[in-house]
């Protein structure tokens, strides 16, 4: 998979000289947050990893979901199903320390008819704005101007979603059961269904979009090739995954941060957000108490991984400001951003809140989302073809 | 452009411009392309997705066993060379 790239033209390259001056400025920009709000120092750190891990392996969870449908092509789905089951261990070998108590401090929420829209309508949303969230931070730090639109929509639909979730709650969530898998089937029972679960949709993956792919991480691409190889990817990211919740005692997430942002934009505009259920209800719910607005970690985590992403494509000298090839791409990349802003608030997480970190701290939620998102993501496959291919 | 290669076979280079598109287009399109080619016809994609780096070669390669070829023409823009060897 990995392939060696030939240079056409040697030029002066100066972007690996802009990602020291990156790397100072983060450093800086590190011990500044960790002085104004000292709890978003490790997510802040971290974030950088996530975003350089994510964009060094060409890391997608999107495709992982969208190439079954759209190029029947299952490499990144047994990729993102590897750091799934890797992530799981980890969190695993953690409670199993007792550095964590999973079910209080991993991400498990309750699981219902709001997952399983949510997951659809995240999944469609992906696949037209052509990355999930994670994604599309990591694409900014590339200089994807559609995904800034993206980002756009991902802020506003999250917006709506805090205010909007009051329905919801009232609707299903209130009613639905918390799942945390070991609760009903003991720790081995637990672990065994999930990685049975996995080993099934992995032999799965690979007899319906087969083609060679190496599980050995290819330890030579890591150095001299172009990109890392997925599984290696995937490795990374859930070896980060594991140390964030060690240390921070809180696994990897995203949206609820971005939510928090996007609170904080709409009270700068005038509105109330306080008076949202969002801000009422759901962030307590999610552990984070009082730390609303531009005190939430999350923020920092996700400002950071677009640091990290063009740390990354300018020390590889990647880097470029794309524009997006028509008005169709900037419409699309905008109601995609909507829908999973919208979206993630509904089902309580993106594809790393509540699918890689839900399903490795053992939540059916992570679960149900996962598959939820499958049928979106193959409509989201269809209006691409109908209508953005030329 | 027609070609000859070794001077017996007629070689197509089919060039497609995919700057400015998202994951799987510019895949989809090559994949469309490279179907109604002959063998050794060649589909060149000039994108500027850095995901593609990966995962057209990933595509072409391990599934179907073309010969792929990545090229950087620029900062941030690479110019794919798909052969079609079977």
């Amino acid at each position: 998979m990995t392939q060696p790239v030939t240079t056409l033209v040697r030029k002066k390259k100066n972007q690996p000289r802009l990602a020291l001056a990156v790397a100072v400025l983060s450093a800086c920009a590190a011990v500044l947050v960790r002085a104004c709000n000292a709890n978003a120092a490790l997510p802040y750190l971290f974030g950088l990893a996530f975003g350089y891990i994510m964009q060094r392996s060409a890391f997608c969870f999107a495709a992982g979901f969208r190439d079954i449908f759209m190029i029947r092509n299952t490499a990144l789905t047994r990729a993102v199903l590897l750091a799934i089951a890797l992530t799981t261990m980890g969190f695993g070998i953690l409670q199993l320390l007792g550095a964590v108590d999973l079910p209080t401090m991993g991400k498990v929420y309750p699981v219902g008819l709001h997952t399983l829209v949510g997951g659809i309508l995240f999944g469609f949303g992906m696949v037209i704005a052509g990355s999930c969230v994670s994604g599309c931070l990591v694409r900014m730090g590339e200089g994807y101007i559609m995904q800034w639109v993206t980002f756009l929509g991902i802020l506003t639909g999250s917006a709506a979603g805090a205010w909007n979730l009051g329905f919801w709650y009232r609707f299903t969530i209130a009613g639905s059961p918390t799942v945390f898998l070991p609760g009903s089937l003991g720790w081995t029972g637990a672990y065994l269904l999930q990685y049975l679960a996995l080993a099934a949709l992995y032999l799965l993956a690979l007899r319906f979009g087969g083609g060679a792919f190496s599980l050995k991480p290819d330890l030579k691409s890591m150095s001299g090739g172009r990109k890392w190889t997925y599984p290696a990817g995937a490795a990374a990211l859930a070896a980060a995954n594991t140390a964030l919740f060690w240390s921070w005692g809180r696994p990897w997430s995203i949206t609820s941060g971005l939510t928090s942002f996007s609170g904080w934009l709409s009270s700068m505009a005038g509105l109330s957000p306080f008076s949202w259920e969002f801000f009422q209800r759901a962030n307590l719910l999610e552990g984070f108490g009082q730390q609303v607005f531009l005190r939430h970690p999350l923020i920092y985590l996700s400002f950071a991984m677009i640091t990290g992403s063009l740390y990354a494509s300018l020390s590889r000298s990647e880097f470029r400001l794309r524009r997006p090839r028509n008005y169709k791409y900037v419409l699309s990349a905008l109601a995609g951003g909507l829908l999973m802003g919208y979206s993630s608030r509904i089902a309580m997480g993106c594809n790393i809140g509540a699918l890689l970190s839900g399903t490795a701290s053992l939540s059916l939620h992570g679960w149900l989302f996962g598959l939820a998102i499958l049928p979106g993501a193959y409509l989201g496959g269809k209006y691409l073809l109908r209508f953005i291919v030329e | 452009m027609i070609r000859y290669c070794n001077g017996v076979w007629p070689v197509a280079d089919h060039f497609i411009d995919a700057l400015g598109e998202m994951c799987p287009i510019p895949i989809v399109r090559a994949e469309k392309k490279l179907k109604q080619l002959k063998p050794r016809d060649r589909v060149v994609l000039l994108t500027d997705h850095s995901c593609s780096i990966a995962s057209v070669s990933c595509h072409f390669k391990d599934k179907y066993g073309y010969l792929c070829t990545v090229l950087e023409e620029d900062e941030g823009i690479w110019r794919i060379i798909i052969e079609k060897t079977v």
